[in-house]
């Protein structure tokens, strides 16, 4: 076998020197993809000769985390949706829900929400510092009421919650626990996400936040509640996608992302906690941009070096915490402004990308997104083109279909090979949190940047409508339109209601227990000992605002990324 | 007085986490031997009393959140309250419809998505050479 595909690598060999090179004058082009690995021409058996047979839903899952794939359940269709009030979301939620935005199936609801940045901070909308922020990219939400407005009338253990919140992901989560309390439900039954990747939000947006070590302990305290008291909460999503709109490269996100999932099991470990108990709940917010092959070989690669560590390196014997599960945000930067519709284009390939990626969950962005908020009409095609993809074409209908492609599967193992180098990078320089504290991740990142945007200005990088073929038309899509001003009056009014129509005393009393356990919580060792004074916060009806300025107000308040590491 | 170079404050919305914009635009304006200011901000205050005192030549400022409409009337009115006349350019992800609205407050430049960071060091080199 391997003798005649030699005779007929070197027949193809001989055909391109005689025909291209001699005939034709043709100089065989050379090419990299973004993660700086050279490409071959063409891929043939001899390739993947070291690459071991594996079937989907085994060991180290290459090929999926399920043995049938698609074929038993569909990729999640999970739109990340939020602006304005808790109203004026929930209206957005039932839209989409009937459109068909979905879990696996069994859920009532999927909330992915998008909050606005003064949530994410931790500012209430009352607050001067929220100014010209409340409902913008997101819905205000500092209170059990605003709670109550978007999720009236789920039932919550069949409701899939998943608040994307940035900094405040404790609060949030103490805030919700009490809501589902006085709707009749205790904790063990709730079932949703925390994103609890503050540091990859840090140092990607630059949006100030409290100190890496504080946004540590917060992170090591949510995995230690939740894995002791809420078995089907998803502790920690690891956000790969703003690495990848940060133009980081496909390999680099990854390795970033490994170097990070390493940091947090080893403190997980500090912290008292066995890996199988606590790593089962982890999963990635992965970026997907317009390196088809590339993309789909990073989501292969992701999982088997997901699975490969956690059984060598952390020795878990727990099936599920080598099944890593992957949502897929398309990439938002990709998208153009000139000639919209060529986004849905774009959307469509990176679903199915996605899907032939094998993720269990995707986010689809919408064609009028370069603009602003998507509007109905928009985000309704967006889910559209999963729908299409999943009915029309059969391309679910066979699990892992590109596995034992020559092409694919060579290029996961040099995409795995240059992620790994990028960890070990990391981790040689003192590891994930050392990387974000001294600015190295982020002048890596300004770096790709700067790097991309020199590629786009001498158009070495094509991006259609943008830097070619301009049709000099101005075709602007409606923007979809916010009312800033009056969002944020009727915020600021509620919240101020809120506040004088409890119990300040007992308010106060329970901020200042909020602050003198966060004094005591000195180390990671000590994880499990502030989650109870948020609850009773939240049950003494503090403001988001209130819980994380009182975390603030002992840990040194906020802090911007782009002010570490700069000389 | 007049300077040698052209000073700029860059300006951020602190909450808001879009900063691939400007780092292309700090990049340009200092290959075009510009000099540099950049802060973060929560008020258009803030952006006022920090380029009155670095005596800037021009303001840009960048807004992706669509706060743009709301941030900039304020930031023109705080700096008419100052009594000071310092160009204000803005960019980010703002819908082509806002332009007019935008140009209505006296704002110099409207850089929305697909912008190129060359059309803003031109438009601000021609406006500070013909206020320096």
């Amino acid at each position: 076998m391997d003798e005649r595909a030699k005779n007929l690598r070197e027949e193809w060999e001989r055909e391109i020197k005689d025909t291209y090179e001699k005939k034709l004058k043709f100089s065989l082009p050379q090419r990299h993809n973004e993660s700086g690995i050279e490409l071959k021409n063409v891929y043939d058996p001899l390739d993947i000769a070291d690459t071991p047979p594996e079937m989907p839903g085994q060991y180290p899952y290459t090929r999926g985390i399920r043995a049938l794939g698609y074929q038993h359940t569909p990729w999640m269709i999970q739109m990340l949706h939020g602006y304005g009030t808790g109203e004026e979301t929930r209206r957005r939620t039932d839209f989409l829900l009937k459109e068909g935005m979905r879990g696996y199936g069994e859920e009532q609801a999927v909330v992915l929400l998008q909050v606005d940045p003064p949530t994410t901070v931790g500012f209430d909308p009352d607050d001067p510092r929220a100014f010209g922020a409340v409902g913008l990219g997101g819905a205000s939400v500092s209170t059990l009421e605003d709670l109550d407005n978007l999720l009236k009338g789920y039932d919550l253990p069949k409701t899939r919650f998943a608040p994307n919140t940035r900094f405040t992901c404790l609060p949030m989560l103490a805030m919700y626990i009490v809501y589902a309390e006085q709707m009749g439900y205790k904790p063990s039954e709730l079932n949703g996400q925390s994103q609890n990747d503050p540091l990859t939000r840090w140092i990607t947006t630059d949006i100030g936040g409290p100190t890496p070590s504080t946004q540590f302990k917060l992170r090591m305290e949510l995995i230690k509640y939740c894995s002791q008291n809420i078995p089907r909460w998803n502790h920690t999503n690891l956000c790969g996608y703003l690495y990848g709109e940060t133009c980081a490269s496909p390999a680099q996100e990854l390795g970033i992302v490994m170097a990070e999932a390493v940091e947090t099991i080893e403190a997980g470990i500090k912290a008292g906690l066995d890996p199988d108990d606590f790593v089962p709940r982890f999963s990635s917010q992965v970026h997907l941009g317009m390196s088809f092959f590339e993309e789909i070989a990073k989501l292969r690669a992701w999982r088997r070096m997901w699975a490969r560590t956690m059984n060598e390196r952390f020795h878990c014997q727990n099936p599920r915490s080598l099944q890593y599960r992957i949502h897929v945000h398309t990439g938002g930067s990709s998208l153009t402004m000139e000639q919209p519709l060529n986004n849905i284009v774009r959307a469509t390939l990176q679903v199915l990308a996605s899907v032939l990626g094998g993720v269990q969950s995707l986010h689809t962005c919408s064609y009028d997104e370069a603009i602003g908020l998507p509007s109905e009409d928009a985000v309704r095609t967006a889910i559209r083109v999963n729908q299409l993809i999943l009915h029309e074409t059969g391309i679910p209908d066979v699990s892992d279909p590109l596995g034992g492609s020559y092409y694919a599967e060579c290029l996961t193992n040099k995409i795995e090979e240059e992620a790994s180098k990028v960890m070990n990078e990391i981790e040689k320089r003192g590891g994930f949190s050392k990387c974000v504290e001294d600015g190295w991740l982020r002048r890596l990142l300004e770096r790709q940047m700067l790097e991309w945007r020199q590629k786009v200005d001498n158009e070495e990088q094509i991006i259609v409508g943008l830097n070619k073929f301009k049709t000099g038309e101005k075709v602007d899509v409606p923007p979809f339109i916010i009312k800033a001003k009056e969002t944020s009056e009727i915020a600021a009014e509620r919240v101020k209601r809120w506040k004088t129509s409890r119990d300040n005393a007992k308010v106060k009393r329970a901020l200042e227990d909020v602050k003198e356990t966060m004094q005591k919580y000195d180390s990671i060792e000590k994880a499990g000992i502030f989650m109870p004074a948020l609850l009773d916060a939240a049950r003494a009806k503090c403001t988001l605002g209130e819980m994380m300025g009182a975390i603030y107000d002992v840990t040194g308040g906020r802090v911007f990324a782009s002010e570490y590491g700069r000389r | 007085m007049k300077r040698n170079r052209p000073k700029i404050l860059l300006a951020r919305f602190d909450l808001d986490g879009h900063d691939r914009g400007i780092i292309f635009i700090m990049q340009a304006l200092r290959n075009a031997g510009m000099e540099i200011v950049y802060i973060h901000f929560s008020s258009p205050r803030e952006i006022v009393k920090s380029a009155i005192e670095e005596d800037v030549d021009l303001i840009g400022i960048t807004s992706s959140l669509g706060q743009h409409l709301l941030v900039s009337s304020v930031l023109m009115e705080e700096l008419q309250n100052n009594k000071v006349k310092i160009p204000v350019i803005i960019g980010g992800v703002i819908p082509g419809i806002d332009i007019p609205e935008l140009t209505n407050m006296g704002i110099k430049g409207v850089f929305g998505p697909g912008s190129t960071p060359q059309e803003a060091v031109t438009l601000i080199s021609q406006i500070t050479e013909q206020t320096g």
